[in-house]
């Protein structure tokens, strides 16, 4: 059963894949910049996509970063994937 | 001191990449979501294939006790292959041989593999045996040098590698570290002899000079922890980036104290970590195309094989030599994190 996409769910999921939190800002919102904000390297931001495709049960495409500048972002496309995989 | 000749040795259980993957997914359905996305990291490693120490069947059945005891019942024969042809094909026997050191990540013997040997080959009683565990991918750079460092003039030495990678695999730890790591490292041995007894005849590199480069506070970039199942990866993200940035000045610094510069090695025997890896290098060093070809083949062809994957390179250098007068820099980086570089010249 897949987990409803919700931000505190999201920010939790995050904040488990930072590989330096102290370099992560304080407070993660729906604003926060995915690239730049959050500190991330490359494993660890593939770490996090495998980690919200296994916990909302989607899969994200190929192409699907690119367009992607916020935390916010980031949960529309999921519930975006959500609603593609429920049609 | 010169290298007189390599010798290479791989397991004979061959897959390709696809086959593979598709074993893998096996065991990643249930566990990830999008498995197409564990797949596609595999191939993204850019490895055509790997030989295994055993057939895929048989990595069904290993705790961490069989696992180790495959890669001794592997590595002695495996090890004898690749170090007999490196001594034929420099036209030393055994009995010759006054140093041997042996270098390995992958597996733990006491007796360690290279006194396993002395029973199987014949080598003298009173060979100086040099037993090396944990510099990783490193190793075959680091044990080239420290055989040259150990030679005393007339004297022949040897460096064998043995890797068994697929044999540290956990099956059941699903992080991307351990997934990354198993569609990339394969299984494989290879040897050099170095001779001390006078200058390099043709086509054959002198070892000119020899250097260690340490990266302070890099404890966690790379490495093994060590659990109940055997070996557990430690492998992080700034691998590339400390070969993209950090390697230049200590290579620099190296050539430097010879005269010379990057611009004046004509041929790099760089170890193939990955294909992120080698990106880095060359460019952090502003290499030419082509400069890596011999470590992206390699690559492809058998993957990752730790420390034995740098003397697979120098072994295909060894078959088609730059012109006389050549520089050559053979080059390799591992836990610690730190590199092991080594200046070879073609004497005209």
């Amino acid at each position: 059963m897949s987990v409803s996409p919700d931000l505190p769910t999201l920010v939790t999921l995050i904040r488990a894949h930072l590989p330096d939190p102290s370099a992560a800002p304080a407070e993660i919102t729906a604003e926060t910049p995915v690239a730049g904000g959050l500190a991330m390297d490359s494993l660890s931001l593939l770490k996090l996509v495998v980690a919200i495709e296994d916990t909302f049960e989607i899969c994200l495409e190929e192409g699907d970063g690119e367009a992607l500048r916020t935390v916010g972002d980031l949960l529309a496309l999921i519930q975006l994937r959500l609603d593609e995989a429920s049609t | 001191m010169y290298i007189a000749a390599a010798g290479t040795a791989l397991p004979p259980h061959r897959y390709d990449q696809e086959a593979l993957i598709d074993a893998f997914k096996s065991q990643w359905q249930g566990v990830h979501h999008n498995v197409e996305r564990l797949a596609a990291i595999h191939r993204n490693a850019l490895v055509g294939g790997r030989n295994l120490a055993l057939p895929m069947e048989a990595y069904l059945d290993l705790d961490f006790e069989r696992a180790n005891q495959a890669y001794i019942d592997v590595a002695v024969p495996l090890g004898a292959e690749a170090l007999e042809q490196a001594l034929s094909r420099a036209g030393v026997s055994p009995e010759q041989v006054d140093v041997l050191c042996f270098v390995t990540v992958t597996g733990l013997a006491v007796p360690s593999i290279d006194a396993r040997l002395m029973n199987r080959l014949p080598l003298r009683a009173d060979l100086k045996r040099m037993p090396l565990f944990g510099l990783g991918c490193v190793a075959g750079a680091a044990g080239l040098a420290r055989v040259s460092d150990a030679l005393k003039p007339g004297q022949v030495g040897a460096l064998l590698s043995v890797e068994l990678c697929s044999l540290t695999l956990q099956r059941g730890d699903f992080s991307l570290e351990n997934i990354v790591a198993s569609g990339l490292f394969g299984d494989g041995a290879a040897a050099v002899v170095v001779r001390a007894d006078g200058e390099a005849p043709r086509g054959l590199p002198e070892i000119v000079d020899t250097r260690s480069i340490f990266f302070p506070d890099t404890e966690r970039v790379m490495g093994w922890d060590f659990g109940s199942g055997g070996f557990k990866v430690v492998l992080s993200a700034q691998v590339p980036h400390i070969a993209r940035d950090s390697l230049r000045p200590g290579v620099e610094a190296f050539l430097g104290a010879h005269g010379l510069s990057i611009d004046d090695i004509e041929r790099f025997v760089c170890h193939p970590g990955g294909p992120k890896v080698l990106e880095g290098v060359a460019d952090g060093l502003e290499l030419p195309d082509g400069a890596l070809d011999a470590s992206w083949a390699s690559l492809r062809t058998v993957g990752n094989l730790s420390s034995a994957s740098v003397l697979m390179v120098m072994s295909q250098t060894l078959d088609e030599p730059p012109p006389p007068g050549s520089w050559g820099l053979l080059m390799a980086m591992g836990p610690g994190f730190c590199a092991e570089l080594v200046l070879l010249r073609w004497l005209t």
